[in-house]
């Protein structure tokens, strides 16, 4: 079920236009149009029929954000799946939905090492805008988290897959604590406000490429259709270019191309949630908000190697959810020589997502490749996500090169530093050990980065930020920041429920003074 | 020569969208050459069938991977690039000839004429890094790496998104439900298959 777009605000001054209908935008549109604001967003994707996504995942790429990309430095990142998504909803289209909070130490990576910054306020400060985040969509999870005692999930945990299986095993003989994830899927039927029924997951494996059902919590299916309920305007098909100025600087429109046209939309303030290329691009292109020359600057990802094995079972990898079983053992590991940590997961996977990691990262090729896509269904992974520090030269630049739009196509730098090298040697060695102790076979480690972090970090300092902690410009009072472009340091923790609270909490802010 | 029609596609698990997207990609793979150079294309029939041999795989039946990531080329593509290579079907015509000029630097002679050995230490090389620099080549090797990867993930994704493929690796991914019903997998067969699913009918068959 899709929300229906009741307004139109085309011909008005909107009280605030938001760019981008993801994971950032999502949550603070719902707020602010609750709160009684007038809310145009503008979407460069379609609106998607849930039904109708598709397990095919070269027809599944419709999800991904498709505009091109140019991927440099010393550990190019593919982009494409796993970071960037389009359309109404955004990357939470597509994404993993994994959805472990935030660790508090995490917050604080500097005081605690000397290495990468600490956020300008501390876990507490987040808490409760997660669990209302965590409360409003519908996430399942073990009646007893490991790590966090006084947490509690809504929705029983999903089935676990043998890969899952797999993990738990490995787990217990290596003396790590293991746990189901917590996921934003709900395991029962939900009835969903303003939006209707979500069925419960039905175990098909096919998260990243679409969500049927509606038991996987998106925003199409939360947040948007409560922001409909509230009058705010979803205005698909949408991609912002530029924007109109006053003469004190303060934003009066926002330009955007839609069917080939250019079009504007007056408004009173503007909030970019467009994604850590996609919001530096567009203020980069127009030269805004930048007096700190940080836009586009401390670009980062997770460290997500990978580490695969065969059993002498079938494995069925796309089979259930992918990544059921959690373990934060190694948020700090004790035999550490790097700052910060990982988390790890057990890993199921699509066999088209599966194979292109494998290839990328191991040179087998003839035969061996052969008996190796042979063995699809009785392969099983373990994965991580690690801190990545903030370094200057992983940035967002212009390209030369224009893009359809006649826009120069986004340049990202990508180096992973002695810091990201540390974590993955040490968690390779570890998910090759836990592997081997249960008798996996052909196992092979794969380094690889995932999700987009930073290029326009939130702080105090307007000289090194580019937007304060409430994720408002430090140039432009009525510009504000929502997503994970503003994180100050990446944490392990898969991104979408921190920019969701963040969300909400710089819509509280905005409500305050527009 | 009409493919047989994999049984799978006619399950009700199946989703008349997700069928369509795989008979549409069946009629294509039967199709020709439309943007690659013929000279390129020729190498690159060849090149997939040293990456990925597929008789021990599906037997007799040999897919057409070069046509379908020839297809592939001028579609939207994935959404990056490397920003060491140039545009998607530029590169490829690149990469390709690049392996007949470091043939010439290894070998003295083009690709299509080394043995099967000298053919996969010339694809080893420009995965990791160690063909000749200096070469006069398109493609310098530190490009080759990175193209190598892209040529590699083509080849492997053309080939699992193919049903056929599917069918034969047991692979039932897309069955993950019908229009009517979108029934999923249940908890209890997670790790066994259902049957609707298809069977590990090759999980390896040794070369004939």
């Amino acid at each position: 079920m899709m929300q229906e777009i009741h307004n139109d605000f085309s011909q008005e001054t909107a009280d605030v236009v938001v760019i981008g209908t993801g994971a950032g935008g999502a949550p603070l549109i719902a707020r602010l149009a609750m709160a009684g604001r007038k809310v145009v967003a503008l979407e460069a994707g379609p609106s998607f029929n849930a039904q109708s996504h598709t397990p095919d995942e070269p027809t599944a790429q419709e999800l991904y954000w498709l505009h091109e990309r140019l991927s440099g430095g010393g550990t190019p990142q593919a982009f494409g799946g796993n970071n960037s998504g389009t359309g109404i909803g955004g990357s939470l289209l597509h994404y993993g939905a994994f959805l472990p909070r935030m660790d508090p130490r995490d917050y604080k990576l500097h005081s605690e090492s000397g290495k990468g910054v600490d956020w300008p306020f501390g876990a507490e400060e987040l808490q409760p805008y997660v669990e209302e985040v965590e409360r409003f969509i519908g996430v399942s999870g073990p009646a007893h988290y490991p790590w966090d005692e006084s947490r509690h999930y809504a929705y029983p945990p999903a089935a676990p897959n043998r890969a899952a299986l797999k993990m738990r095993q490995a787990c217990d003989n290596l003396g790590l604590r293991h746990a189901d994830g917590p996921l934003a899927v709900v395991t029962k039927e939900r009835d969903q406000p303003h939006f209707g029924r979500r069925e419960g997951c039905v175990n098909c494996g096919a998260c990243h490429q679409g969500c049927r059902n509606g038991a996987k919590s998106g925003v199409d299916n939360t947040y948007l259709p409560l922001a409909c309920a509230h009058g705010a305007e979803l205005r698909a098909g949408c991609m912002a270019t530029g924007f109109e100025r006053d003469s004190q600087g303060r934003i009066t429109a926002v330009i955007y191309i839609r069917n080939g046209r250019e079009e504007r939309q007056k408004c009173k303030a503007v909030v970019l949630s467009a994604g850590a290329v996609e919001t530096a691009r567009l203020l980069l292109n127009n030269g805004l908000a930048n007096s700190s020359g940080q836009v586009g600057r401390n670009y980062m990802t997770h460290v997500s190697t990978q580490v695969w094995g065969v059993f002498d079972e079938e494995t069925l990898p796309n089979k259930g959810y992918p990544s059921l079983t959690i373990s934060e053992d190694m948020l700090r590991p004790k035999d550490a020589d790097f700052a910060g940590g990982y988390l790890l997961q057990s890993l199921g996977m699509m066999p088209l997502t599966w194979a292109a990691n494998l290839v990328r990262a191991d040179g087998r090729r003839g035969e061996a490749l052969s008996r190796t896509l042979a063995a699809y269904n009785y392969s099983a992974g373990i994965g991580m996500h690690g801190e990545s520090l903030p370094r200057d030269e992983n940035r967002v630049t212009l390209s030369d090169e224009k893009d359809a739009f006649g826009l120069p196509k986004p340049r990202i730098d990508h180096t992973y530093g002695p810091n990201e090298e540390a974590m993955h040697r040490h968690a390779s060695r570890l998910m090759v050990k836990m592997w081997e102790s249960i008798g996996a076979k052909d196992i092979r480690v794969i380094s690889r980065a995932a999700h987009m972090i930073g290029t326009c970090r939130m702080g105090t300092d307007a000289g090194a930020a580019v937007v304060n902690p409430y994720g408002r410009s430090f140039d432009i009072d009525n510009l504000w920041i929502s997503d994970h472009s503003t994180f100050p340091s990446s944490g392990a923790a898969n991104p979408a429920l921190t920019i969701m609270a963040l969300a909400l909490r710089t819509a509280d802010a905005m409500l305050k003074v527009v | 020569m009409n493919r047989p029609l994999p049984t799978f596609l006619q399950s009700d698990h199946i989703s008349s969208r997700t069928r369509t997207a795989l008979l549409t990609r069946m009629e294509q793979e039967q199709g020709q050459r439309e943007h690659l150079s013929p000279e390129a294309f020729q190498l690159l029939e060849l090149v997939c069938d040293d990456i990925l041999p597929q008789r021990p795989l599906l037997g007799d039946v040999h897919l057409n991977l070069a046509v379908m990531i020839d297809h592939a080329l001028a579609g939207p593509g994935d959404g990056w690039r490397f920003a060491d290579l140039p545009a998607d079907l530029a590169a490829w015509e690149d990469g390709l000839a690049s392996l007949n000029s470091y043939a010439q630097a290894l070998f003295q002679q083009n690709y299509a004429a080394l043995s099967p050995e000298q053919r996969g230490t010339i694809l080893d090389k420009a995965f990791d890094g160690s063909l000749p620099d200096g070469t006069q080549a398109p493609f310098s090797t530190a490009q080759m790496t990175l193209w190598s990867g892209d040529l590699r993930n083509q080849i492997v994704a053309a080939f699992l998104a193919h049903p056929i493929a599917q069918e034969q690796l047991g692979i039932s991914s897309n069955l993950t439900g019908g229009d009517k019903e979108i029934q999923g997998f249940s908890a209890k067969s997670l790790t066994e298959k259902e049957a609707f699913e298809p069977k590990n009918e090759r999980r390896f068959l040794e070369p004939s």
